[in-house]
């Protein structure tokens, strides 16, 4: 077992944890949220895939990630807020 | 040492994080734990890389997403509050004891 | 409050940092690029910004060197609340309220700074603003009275911001 082997278990279990939350969540905001945490675990697993492993593409492939999980979110969120809020 | 130090800080935080949106009962509450233990935990976690790594291009770029994760964190967790506010989630009280 | 041109000059700036950190490459080929484009999504999206009436206190490298120190501070209140909150989880002690509390920071991007570390410091996350007030869930709320759940909440935050924005 090395370093890299523990810590991407463990993110990997924590995110299959948050899974529980997006198949069983009563509202769509609960799976919103668990959905958010997931992707933050991806970006932390390649973070630690591009130190241990030396491979400096995985960090330009995070970043990206990041934003589409960032921009995903609040476009998911914006969605269902309704259609009576923006309207003037 | 210190960068492994950090790591195992970052994995219990993350891990706790994780356990909240199960057990705590509502959405707030669910988002309590998934902004903030999330948040400590990715900024322990990175730091610690960051440390392992030493200064070169490749802890720079860490710094990025690092910054980056820390601007856009609450932001998220603000716009799924309000939408669920909106929409006329109540939160989740305590039952009096009286 | 800040010329045209300043401003232009400061998003050119940002943007070439950001080329040179992720393309890693110093021949004059990639500088050149690199500079042709950031000179014009600068001169694009300067307007975005940095606003015209942004309103900062006192010069731009006091601002910066504040801003640092804000960091740490917001990282130590950081790491308290987190390890505050991993208690609530295991002994599942919550009281959660909606409180409404006050902010006498004016300026847009202050606010949006303050509503970003309420959230992340501790119990607390900011679901709604109106004007300058702003509605915040509380995990573990000790008290409903309007002064003193402000005080509780953004005591030594808007400290720190309130020598930073107007």
């Amino acid at each position: 077992m090395t370093a890299v082997t523990i810590i991407i278990t463990v993110l990997g279990i924590t995110a299959s944890l948050a899974l529980y939350r997006v198949i069983f969540g009563p509202t769509p905001w609960d799976r919103l949220i668990a959905v958010n945490l997931i992707s933050s675990k991806v970006v932390m697993i390649m973070v630690a895939a591009a130190v241990f492993f030396e491979r400096r593409i995985y960090l330009d492939v995070a970043l990206v990630y990041a934003i589409i999980g960032f921009v995903s979110i609040i476009a998911i969120s914006k969605f269902l807020e309704g259609e009576d809020t923006d309207r003037k | 040492m210190i960068a492994y130090l950090f790591i195992i800080l970052g994995l219990v935080f993350i891990f706790f994080g994780t356990l909240g949106i199960i057990r705590f009962p509502d959405i707030y509450t669910r988002l309590q734990t998934s902004s903030k233990c999330d948040a400590a935990g990715a900024i322990a976690l990175l730091v610690g890389l960051m440390v392992r790594e030493g200064l070169d291009s490749l802890s720079l770029r860490i710094l990025i997403i690092l910054m980056f994760l820390l601007l856009t964190n609450p932001v998220a967790s603000h716009a799924i509050a309000r939408s669920a506010a909106i929409r006329g989630i109540k939160p989740w009280r305590k039952k009096k004891k009286c | 409050m800040y010329k045209k041109s300043v401003r232009l000059v400061l998003t050119f700036f940002v943007l070439m940092s950001f080329w040179l950190v992720l393309s890693q490459n110093l021949q004059p080929a990639s500088l050149l690029i690199g500079a042709f484009f950031s000179f014009l999504v600068a001169l694009l999206s300067y307007d975005f910004f940095i606003k015209p009436d942004e309103g900062m206190r006192g010069r731009a490298i006091r601002t910066i060197w504040l801003l640092l120190v804000y960091v740490f501070v917001l990282l130590y209140e950081m790491f308290l609340a987190s390890i505050d909150v991993v208690y609530r989880v295991i002994t599942m002690d919550i009281n959660p309220e909606v409180v409404m509390i006050k902010t006498d920071i004016k300026s847009d991007l202050g606010i949006v700074l303050l509503a970003n570390s309420i959230t992340l410091t501790p119990g607390t996350i900011t679901i709604d603003i109106e004007g300058d007030h702003l509605y915040v869930h509380w995990l573990y709320a000790r008290t409903t009275n309007f002064g003193h759940a402000a005080e509780l909440i953004k005591g030594r935050l808007e400290h720190w911001l309130g020598r930073i924005f107007i």
